[in-house]
């Protein structure tokens, strides 16, 4: 087991975290899929409005590759598929009846299965979908054999949901899912726990194919991706390496090991708006509202993920994929005066410009505010402290905005995404919307690639 | 109150208002009394609570002791210049009056230039200039005419940074490039024994109206000994009673400065420790080098550092992140190669007593240089690794 020991990053000390405990929501009266959860997919709808569906029934494939499909999560009717901007589909809507009737899964759920069938089965089911790829964070393609394939079993963001509460009572089923996942590449299998956390890295000791290493540092040490750069790099746009949350790992492992389409989870709650501030235990796509109970706060924004890389869901919208996690913070609606030239006790900042720097106990009510106009770029200084890796991410994002393909690849394009230079975009000065320019780059690499 | 004031105008100065065009002077005065609650759209939900203006806030909280003491100072010499003794409260005043129209020339014609291009360009007025305004008049001698002074921030302000396009974009550090403007379109300005001491008629013999540079120049036998006859020791040196340009006498509240900055991050330590250092190195050498002890080439480094605008340039010029290297390891040779031009210029060239302008104005043309060369590297390290790996 290798130790990694991150001093660069950040921690934001948003007020609100989830606490440990887990209770049962039971089962949302609605879910949803949303393909934008699923980067580089082009959806290509398979049901229609009024279609009765069980939890299991694929809903929309992949129009390029056409093989891994995207499946309901719970039984019932699809009530709605929303559309969004150029008719893209937004949201597909599932209005549950309550019985929970699933699809059977596909024979061949032998742990000595082949490669083929195993990859197969997660197709079929839909657990496909867990896998993602770098370079590029797009979904992975079944058609690739990935040199290695890392799994992340914690999370530095803020109001993460806790290892152990999601672990609680799965952790038969995350063994069995990694050594499911051994089986699908060439290399190893490397899960990657929090510095201290021996009790989920045991969970990965004796499976031949995986190993187990711990990462201690700020946000975000969390990220797969700079695990991955710390682990065994990214070398070009050939070197596919595979990736799976924590969440994906345990429900492939519940599949092989109880033979049943689940698509229970855990999902951690919190934020300074936020009602309640607990993990909840219901299933995936789940409405938000049904998840905090009670009514809408106008002045609030209800975020699918965490405050960094979420999506902007609404009330009424729904949980993400991949993340386990709903983020409430408050709209920013007044104007300050003085703004930027007050002391700073109460303002959150990676910055020593303020006093509260001093005193790093404190947690803060933090809102949508942008804090500032966008600016031109100014290299303070401040991106390259945040970022535990070997990038430069100014220069990085320099060379994305002036199209420079060769400079993108010599700064490491390949081996970052939006989840790890998210906290660049939070501490930039100048306001710069970082994701979104690197996504950019991503993309224009890919098409000329 | 203020809010009233602010939604009373809006009307005006929005699409159909008759003050339209002028929509950026409304934005600066607003965003300069308020934090305004613009919220986050894609991306991160949260920001971090800093940006450029509380950066350049920050260093204009840093200059302030500069600008305070240069004031006393300027005082303080005019009531010596004339054989009186200088008295704290009006040598304040006496300054006071020197360097308010200092600061209401510049930053009078600054803002309105960035104003004007604000307006054409439709963009916001961004808060560069604050930090430009406050140096300006601190690099200069006390006697500068104001139209002079005028002419140099506007040609800063437009040639030093508007075609570039705006802040965050231009190769030279504006404040510098309004000296450099004095420099070499009025030279008599900037040199000569006259300029440092704001005089009224002729001065007391026992006055010396030199610069301490000047006064280690013109040495005919050892510096050190000629510095302490004319009343330069290095304690007074350090703390700066002497003339010289307004703000950049005093190391003690360059120092002052020089820990808010590192402290709070702002400015980059590794630049001014770099500059420092390659300094130091430049001394070494030429101590080491020196023919007699007589000669300048033997000052010691204690003197070099506490005379001149090394230590201003090095806190506050070198600084600058939009004209120095952008890279960590570029920062270290940015800074280290302004140090030893700066040395290297006031020991070798006899034209120039003072190095320093020249020296970081050099360097900023280097920069991008450096950078280039700083991520070949970096660009290198990186293959070589994901080979290895």
């Amino acid at each position: 087991m290798a130790d990694f020991t991150l001093k660069k990053g950040f921690t934001i000390r948003l007020d609100g975290a989830p606490s440990s405990e887990c209770k049962d929501r039971g089962m949302p009266s609605r879910a949803a899929l949303v393909p934008a959860d699923f980067p580089g997919i082009t959806p290509s709808l398979l049901v229609r409005e009024g279609d009765r569906v069980k939890a299991g029934t694929p809903v929309f494939t992949d129009k390029t590759s056409g093989a891994p499909v995207f499946t309901a999560p719970l039984s019932g009717r699809i009530e709605r598929i929303n559309r969004g901007d150029r008719r893209r589909i937004a949201e597909i809507i599932i209005a549950g009846d309550g019985k929970g009737t699933a699809e059977k899964p596909p024979p061949g759920l032998a742990r000595a299965a082949s490669r083929e069938v195993i990859v197969e089965v997660l197709v079929k089911t839909g657990l496909f979908a867990f896998l993602r790829q770098r370079p590029f964070a797009v979904q992975a393609r079944p058609a690739d054999l990935p040199r290695d394939i890392f799994v992340s079993a914690f999370d530095a963001s803020p109001l993460a949901p806790d290892t152990g509460t999601v672990l609680s009572g799965n952790e038969e089923y995350l063994t069995q899912g990694l050594s499911i996942l051994s089986r699908l590449t060439s290399g190893k299998v490397h899960l990657s726990v929090q510095h201290g956390d021996g009790k989920t890295a045991r969970l990965a000791s004796g499976i031949p194919g995986v190993r187990a290493h711990s990462f201690k540092g700020p946000h975000p040490s969390g990220t797969v991706g700079v695990q991955i750069h710390h682990i065994a790099p990214v070398r070009g746009p050939r070197d596919i390496v595979w990736y799976c949350t924590l969440e994906g790992t345990v429900r492939i492992g519940r599949l092989f090991a109880t033979g049943r389409l689940s698509y229970d989870t855990v999902i951690a709650v919190g934020g300074p708006a936020s009602p309640i501030r607990t993990h909840l235990r219901t299933v995936q796509g789940a409405e938000i509202g049904h998840l905090l109970g009670g009514e809408e706060d106008p002045g609030a924004r209800y975020i699918a993920g965490n405050v960094l890389t979420g999506r902007n869901a609404g009330f009424r919208g729904f949980t993400g994929f991949f993340d386990n996690q709903v983020s409430v913070i408050r709209e920013t609606a007044r104007p300050e005066l003085f703004g930027w030239i007050r002391p700073g006790l109460r303002k959150e900042s990676a910055s020593n410009s303020f006093l509260s720097r001093l005193f790093p106990g404190g947690l803060f009510d933090l809102d949508t505010n942008m804090n500032g106009g966008l600016r031109p770029f100014v290299a303070t200084g401040n991106y390259e402290k945040v970022l535990p890796m070997d990038i430069y991410p100014v220069h990085l994002i320099k060379s994305i905005l002036a199209g420079d393909i060769e400079e993108m690849e010599g700064l490491g394009i390949y081996e970052i995404a939006e989840e790890e230079i998210a906290i660049c975009e939070y501490v930039c000065p100048s306001k710069i919307d970082m994701q979104k320019v690197l996504r950019d780059g991503i993309n224009m690499i890919m098409r000329e690639g | 109150m203020i809010g009233k004031i602010f939604n009373a105008l809006k009307p005006h100065f929005e699409e159909g208002g008759r003050m339209r065009a002028a929509w950026p002077i409304y934005d600066a005065l607003l965003t300069f009394f308020y934090r305004l609650p613009r919220p986050t759209t894609g991306g991160a939900h949260i920001r971090d609570a800093y940006d450029l203006k509380r950066m350049m806030m920050t260093v204009v909280i840093a200059l302030v002791p500069c600008a305070f003491f240069g004031m006393y100072n300027l005082g303080h010499q005019h009531f010596l210049s004339q054989g009186l003794t200088p008295e704290f409260l009006p040598s304040m005043i006496e300054g006071l009056k020197v360097l308010a129209p200092l600061y209401a020339v510049t930053y009078a014609v600054g803002l309105s230039i960035e104003l004007a291009f604000a307006i054409v360009r439709k963009h916001e007025m961004s808060e560069g200039f604050f930090v430009t305004g406050m140096l300006i008049p601190l690099i200069m001698p006390p006697t500068i005419p104001l139209w002079q002074l005028a002419l140099a921030t506007a040609f800063a302000v437009v040639l030093g940074k508007e075609v570039f396009g705006g802040t965050g974009m231009n190769i030279f550090n504006p404040a510098l490039v309004a000296r450099a403007f004095i420099f070499f379109a009025y030279p008599k300005s900037l040199s000569g024994h006259d300029v440092w001491t704001l005089t009224s008629g002729a001065p007391v013999d026992a006055f010396t109206m030199a610069t301490p540079l000047a006064v280690a120049h013109e040495a005919a036998a050892g510096a050190m000994g000629h510095l302490a006859d004319k009343g330069y020791g290095l304690w007074k040196l350090f703390i700066g009673l002497h003339p010289g340009c307004i703000g950049e006498t005093s190391e003690a509240a360059i120092l002052l400065g020089a820990s808010i900055l590192i402290a709070t991050g702002v400015g980059s330590w590794r630049i001014i420790f770099s500059v420092f250092a390659g300094g130091a190195a430049a001394v070494f050498l030429f101590n080491a080098l020196a023919p007699s002890p007589a000669s300048i080439m033997a000052l010691p480094l204690q003197y070099h550092l506490t005379m001149g605008s090394f230590a201003f340039g090095a806190v506050f010029m070198a600084t600058d992140p939009v004209s120095a290297a952008s890279t960590n390891g570029g920062k270290y040779v940015y800074g280290f190669c302004i140090g030893v031009l700066i040395i290297l210029v006031r020991v070798l060239n006899p034209a120039y007593e003072e190095g320093t302008m020249l020296a970081i104005l050099c360097m900023n043309v280097f920069a991008p240089l450096i950078d280039y060369t700083s991520l070949r590297i970096h660009m290198r390290r990186r293959r070589f690794r994901a080979k290895a790996g």
